[in-house]
Order: C-alpha cells, then sequence, then structure tokens
C-alpha cells in the first residue's frame, strides 16, 4: 500500500471518527458537547434525560448510520462489478422488492388475511425485520437458483428487474385494498428509519452486517478479474457461477438485513461506489473496498445530521435527505471528470 | 335556554358577498333551528337573502339560514388550505329549485332525500341519532363500520360496499342513484367529487374533520340534520351532548392537581404529537390534564423526533392514545426505549381501542366526533379516577 493510500485512510478515519462525535452531538435536543464527551467516556452526568439520550438514541443511530452506508456501499459495489453496469444498486437483483413484498403483506395484508400481526402493533420492530427478511429472502432463492441456470450476468440482471416490478404490482395491489392507516404505516416504512435500531436489535445487526463486509473483502481479487470480462476471468481460474452465487449471498446478506432493519435505503448504494471511484479514480476493489465502507459510512453519517436539522424539534426522513444531498454530489463529480466510464473499468 | 350574541370570527368579515355583513350578529337557535318547516319566519322583501339564525360557537366551517320555502347550508373552507364557501340549497318546491337552479354559486339538493351515500364513518352517527340511517345505500369500506346496526344491512345487502376509499367505485355508486353523497375531502380527492358531481348526484362536503374544538365536531349533527329537516331533533340531541360535556369539563376545571399526560407513538423516525391548539389537545385540557405540549401554539399534528419526546414526556404521568398497540408487551416489543417512560413503568398507559370489531372497526373513530361528552368522561376518568367513579370506560382502555 502506497504512503499516499495511507495517509487518505488515515485523512478518513478521522474524518470518520469526528463525523461519529458529531453526529452524537447534534440532535433535535441540546445537549452541551462536554456532556456528550463524559457520558460517551463513561462518566456520569447529572442529566440523566441526557445521558439517555445519547446512550439510548444517538450512539446506535450513529452505529447503525455507518453500517447502512458501508453496507449498502459495498452492496452497490458488489452488483456493479457483477454486472459491470455503473447503474446497478445493491436492489437491482429485487431484494429491496423482497423485502417490501414481506412488509406490504405483514402490514397490509396482516389484518385481511388474519394473521392480526398488525394488532400485535404495526410498528412492532421484530415483525417488520422479519417478514423483511423473508421477503428478500424469497425473492434471493429465486434468483440464486435462476443464477444457476443462465449463462450470463446481464440476463441476470434482467431477471432481477422483472422480479422487482412484478413484486411491486403485488405491493400496489394490497395497497389498493388495504386501509388508510395501514398504507401510511407501509409508507413511513418506505422513507427509511435510522432511529428505530435499538441496541437490542444491534445485536443482531452488527454481526451481520460486520461478517458481510468482511466476506466481501476476501473477493477483492475474484471481482478484479470479472471486471474484465467473464471469459478472461474464467482464463484466471475464477469459477464464475460459485463466484456469481457468493457475491450474490453477500449482497443480499448485507442490503437485505439493512432493509429490514431499517427500510429501503434510497440512492447511498448507487452513489457510494461512484463516489469513492471518481476520488481514488481506480477501478482496484483492494482499494476500493476499505475506501467505500469509510465513504458510504462518512456520508451517511452526514445525511443523518442533516435529516435530524439539529435544534428542531423536527426531522426529516432520511431518505429525502439520501437523494436530495447525494444526486448533485454524484453529478458534480461526474461532470468534473470527462472520462467518466475509464473509472469503471480501467 | 339562553340567548346569546357572538361576534364572528375577523375572517368571516373579509368575505366577498356584501350580505354577509349580516353574519355579524348571530343569534341562537331558539329562534332558528327550533322552529318546524310550517312555523319557519317569513322573511320581508326587501330583504330576501339571508337572515342568519345559527350560532357560530364552536363549529366554525357551516353555518345554515332559513327561509320560507328553502334552507341555505353553507361550508366554509371545506378542506385545509381551503378559501372557497360552498353554498347548498335545500328545498321540496320544485318552483325554488329551479328558480335557484341557474345560480353557478348554490347547489340545489331537492328534499326529501330517499338515498344517501357516506363517506365518512363519522358521518353514521350523525344519522343514527337523527333515525335517518335507513336512507343510508352506500359506504366505501364497510369493514371501517362499527355500528352493528349498519353492518347488519350491509350483510344483509341493503347498503353497498363501494371498496377502497381512496378509490370510489364509480360505477357502483352510480348505479346506487343516490339522492345525495356526503363526501368530505382532504383536498386531493375533488377530481373524483367532481366526477360525481357531473354525473348528476349532488355531492355534500363534509368538513367536521377539521373544527379545532370538539364540540365543534359533535354539532355537525345538525349539518347532517338540515338536509333531512330534523334541525329540532339535532339541536336538542346537540345541545344535551354540550351540556354533558361542559359539565364534566366544569367539574374538572375546578380540580387543582392536573396530572402530565402526551399521546401518540413514534413512526419511523417521526412522532406525531397534536400542536397545544389541536382538537384532541382541548379534550385532555377540558378533562383536567397538564398536556406535556399545551404551550405550543399550532393547530396541526407536531411532527417531533422520538428523542425530544423522550426528553419532554419521559416523565409525564399518563400516555393516552398508542394506534396500534394494544398491550405493553406490544409497546416494548416495538421499541424498548419505551420502558423508559415514567407512564409506561407506572402502568399509565391507556389506548382508544376498548370497541374495535372483528374487521378493525373502532367505534372510537366512528362515533367519536358525535360524542367528545363521553371521550371527555373516558379521559377525565383516566386522570381522574376518584372524580368519577360512577362512570364506565367506554372507548379507552388501560393497558396491561
Amino acid at each position: 500500500m502506497s504512503n499516499r493510500l495511507t495517509g487518505v485512510i488515515i485523512f478518513l478515519l478521522v474524518l470518520l471518527l469526528i463525523l461519529v462525535l458529531l453526529n452524537i452531538a447534534l440532535g433535535s435536543v441540546y445537549i452541551p458537547f462536554p456532556e456528550i464527551l463524559s457520558t460517551l467516556s463513561g462518566h456520569a452526568i447529572e442529566n440523566e434525560g441526557w445521558r439517555n439520550i445519547i446512550i439510548q438514541f444517538r450512539v446506535p443511530k450513529a452505529i447503525t448510520a455507518v453500517l447502512v452506508g458501508s453496507g449498502l456501499g459495498i452492496s452497490g459495489l458488489l452488483m456493479q462489478t457483477l454486472f459491470r453496469n455503473p447503474l446497478a444498486g445493491p436492489f437491482v437483483l429485487g431484494i429491496s422488492s423482497g423485502a417490501s413484498l414481506g412488509v406490504a403483506i405483514a402490514i397490509l395484508a396482516g389484518m385481511s388475511l388474519g394473521f392480526g400481526l398488525t394488532q400485535m402493533g404495526i410498528g412492532g420492530a421484530w415483525i417488520l425485520t422479519v417478514s423483511a427478511s423473508l421477503g428478500a429472502i424469497l425473492v434471493l432463492g429465486i434468483v440464486v437458483l435462476v443464477s444457476l441456470k443462465v449463462q450470463d450476468s446481464m440476463s441476470l440482471l434482467i431477471i432481477g428487474l422483472m422480479f422487482g416490478s412484478a413484486t411491486g404490482a403485488v405491493v400496489t395491489v394490497l395497497q389498493f385494498f388495504s386501509k388508510a392507516e395501514s398504507i401510511q404505516a407501509y409508507l413511513v416504512w418506505t422513507f427509511g428509519s435510522l432511529g428505530g435500531v435499538t441496541w437490542q436489535e444491534l445485536e443482531v445487526f452488527l454481526p451481520v452486517v460486520l461478517i458481510g463486509l468482511v466476506v466481501s473483502f476476501f473477493m477483492s481479487k475474484t471481482l478484479n478479474a470479472l471486471l474484465l470480462g467473464d471469459n478472461y476471468a474464467r482464463s484466471l481460474g475464477v469459477d464464475i457461477k460459485r463466484a456469481r452465487l457468493m457475491i450474490i449471498i453477500v449482497t443480499a446478506i448485507l442490503a437485505g438485513t439493512i432493509t429490514a432493519f431499517c427500510g429501503p435505503i434510497a440512492f447511498i448504494g448507487i452513489a457510494i461506489p461512484h463516489i469513492t471511484r471518481l476520488i481514488f479514480n481506480t477501478s482496484n476493489h483492494r482499494i476500493l473496498f476499505p475506501m467505500v465502507i469509510l465513504c458510504g459510512a462518512i456520508l451517511m453519517l452526514i445525511c443523518d445530521i442533516i435529516a435530524q436539522i439539529p435544534g428542531q424539534q423536527y426531522t426529516l426522513p432520511i431518505n429525502a435527505v439520501t437523494s436530495v444531498f447525494g444526486a448533485p454530489l454524484v453529478i458534480m463529480l461526474v461532470m468534473r471528470r470527462k472520462n467518466f466510464s475509464k473509472t469503471f473499468v480501467k | 335556554m339562553d340567548i346569546f350574541i357572538k361576534l364572528v370570527p375577523d375572517t368571516m368579515l373579509l368575505q366577498k358577498k356584501p350580505y354577509n355583513f349580516l353574519l355579524y350578529l348571530t343569534l341562537l337557535l331558539t329562534l332558528s333551528c327550533a322552529r318546524d318547516k310550517q312555523q319557519r319566519h317569513v322573511l320581508p322583501e326587501d330583504l330576501p337573502e339571508i337572515q342568519p339564525l345559527t350560532e357560530v360557537r364552536y363549529a366554525k366551517r357551516f353555518n345554515i339560514s332559513y327561509f320560507e320555502e328553502y334552507k341555505l347550508i353553507k361550508v366554509n373552507n371545506p378542506w385545509p388550505g381551503s378559501s372557497d364557501t360552498l353554498t347548498y340549497l335545500v328545498s321540496q318546491n320544485q318552483q325554488v329549485l329551479d328558480a335557484f337552479g341557474n345560480n353557478k354559486g348554490v347547489k340545489v339538493i331537492q328534499q326529501p332525500l330517499s338515498n344517501i351515500v357516506c363517506f365518512s364513518t363519522t358521518h353514521l352517527p350523525y344519522l343514527e341519532f337523527i333515525l335517518e340511517e335507513d336512507k343510508l345505500s352506500g359506504f366505501p369500506t364497510t369493514d371501517y363500520i362499527y355500528s352493528e346496526s349498519i353492518l347488519e344491512r350491509v350483510r344483509s345487502g341493503g347498503i353497498k360496499d363501494l371498496g377502497p376509499s381512496n378509490e370510489i367505485n364509480l360505477e357502483s355508486l352510480l348505479a346506487l342513484a343516490p339522492d345525495l353523497v356526503f363526501a368530505f375531502s382532504m383536498g386531493n380527492e375533488l377530481s373524483m367529487i367532481q366526477k360525481i358531481e357531473l354525473s348528476g348526484i349532488p355531492v355534500v362536503l363534509n368538513a367536521d374533520y377539521l373544527e379545532d374544538h370538539p364540540l365543534g365536531r359533535a354539532k355537525w349533527i345538525k349539518f347532517m340534520a338540515a338536509f333531512f329537516d330534523k334541525d329540532l331533533m339535532a339541536d336538542s340531541i346537540f345541545t344535551a351532548i354540550e351540556k354533558a360535556y361542559l359539565e364534566t369539563k366544569r367539574r374538572m376545571d375546578k380540580i387543582q392537581i392536573r396530572p402530565t399526560i402526551f399521546t401518540g407513538v413514534v413512526y419511523g423516525d417521526a412522532w406525531f404529537m397534536p400542536g397545544g391548539n389541536h382538537y384532541g389537545t382541548q379534550f385532555f385540557r377540558d378533562a383536567g390534564g397538564d398536556y406535556v405540549w399545551a404551550d405550543d401554539a399550532s393547530e396541526s399534528i407536531l411532527q417531533l423526533s422520538f428523542e425530544v419526546v423522550y426528553q419532554k414526556a419521559g416523565s409525564a404521568d399518563y400516555w393516552v392514545g398508542t394506534a396500534t398497540y394494544n398491550s405493553l408487551t406490544d409497546i416494548e416489543q416495538a421499541d424498548s426505549r419505551y420502558r423508559d417512560f415514567k407512564a409506561y413503568r407506572t402502568g399509565n398507559v391507556y389506548n382508544y381501542s376498548a370497541r374495535v370489531n372483528e374487521k378493525g372497526g373502532n367505534a372510537y373513530f366512528e362515533l367519536g366526533y358525535a360524542r367528545p361528552d363521553i371521550i371527555l368522561k373516558d379521559l377525565a376518568k383516566i386522570l381522574h379516577p376518584e372524580e368519577m367513579e360512577e362512570h364506565q370506560f367506554y372507548f379507552y382502555k388501560k393497558l396491561y
């Protein structure tokens, strides 16, 4: 690793640390910075309410933001490489559509099908998490089966998109026959939420995302080969089908878990890999992986700080911020670099 | 019955039509609704338009004026952000109807009504109270209905389900050929309403849900009744409800200790909390409670972050209204941080789900507008059980 790269990584790590602190320090309720620091360093502070807000709300939310940003960034990178398509993102294989279908069935059809799930509380975090995971696994299972049959990745991409449309249609039909409050509950889920993840849920969320990130790390050599074409990769001794399956499973674990816990977070998954490639001007996955993880976490923390509108008692839906903030950033970077396609495959 | 004179809000003075200055003074019901059709005040020829006889107290969005052969029923600002006034003329006299039929500003409705459609469950209790529920022939999403007698007619086919309320089945509605549709608008259903009107079915917009006083919403029984010429009946029903409400309020006003109270749950990252001047807030105040957001000046619903609510309501005594959560376990499973609220720890959590049928129809959402006196008694019993021993919970229940 070159010195320059080490320097950049250190810079990004410091930036990440500062943003984590800022993310915890800024919120709707004003808490003086020294109080934040003493709480985080384990000291007792006078105001028990502040301590609870920091420990129970802000720290888990900051951890969630970091996991979501890096997890979705990596899933997006994996999909863009697998399909050699800059428009691919973590959800192209229908993972978020599958998760949405699961949630839609739980919320919208829950009552009429007599499951009584809604009676147990529309916001019941685990119900939504489990239904989203089941939906994602279902769609993913089909995609994996299909991936074993079809030869090229492009067919898989189209099939994934078709699944997305089909599940979207089912969700629309469910919505049509649902009551207003159920539709509202479903819509709220689609807005995405980082603040709903508690420590209890982090016990599951954190290890799963970490495992996904670590596994993906070991695939960088394969991914570099895949970027140059299936035939080239094959000549380098890559088992294409196995590689494809691994990529799909890792993406599903990352994107599926994140969607299950936080809802379908828009844009980050597509934008982060591009932003990273454009900034570092490389398509080498050994470099891209740590950079995507860092940039993803950093961007997500910034988006969350904006969504909190520090000092106001109101909040914005996180999805609105990621898209509004992310789109101009990508446009700006693409405009600045005329040879955009060259950053993709080098 | 006491007669009172009340100044109307300034906004009404700004209305365009010149005769509206008469709205300035609004007289009491004794003179107005109390009149039977035959005994109605005959207007002098030089005052052909309006003799406003409905008081404006509580309800700000409608008024009724009485004439020899007809009534004019006006709805002001019928949907959020609207500055329109809709004028409905109801009459049995064909000549009057024909004479006004060409007037663009007036929507003409022929009485008697024998076949109507309602779009909101809040309209149903008004119909039942004035004994006109048998006129109902269609309703969207009948699953929302709680009233057993109306549901019985849905099951026997007397009332047709018109499909989801956000996408009314227009053909089914037209097939029923109702004399009148009682609809409501949040501002984005107007194209659908226009379509119904174009097919020749008159639509009346009910704006009860926009009134910011509990009695203001209940008062819309008089609006509904006017179309059926049951003004007198509606007036005595409303007066009884008003009396019961004010009686409870007076009792609670005397109590010095006012427990703190908050409401709602977090959806995604937002906690929807009624502003300090919201309809729901008035109940908490009148029930002898100290609402945590009472200082807030807004009439709408605030969208707060969880931590703000945690900070401000964490130590409140009562948590009333928990949406879809109907047990302490539900609440805790949804988000373990709810456990830190004092109201949760002390078990002072209540929800408006005491009467819900198997399809999800909730009495609170249906009957609540028409019977604010019962809601107030329930809330008073929650906050001051020792004062309300004789009252049995109706809409609310304690969560365990």
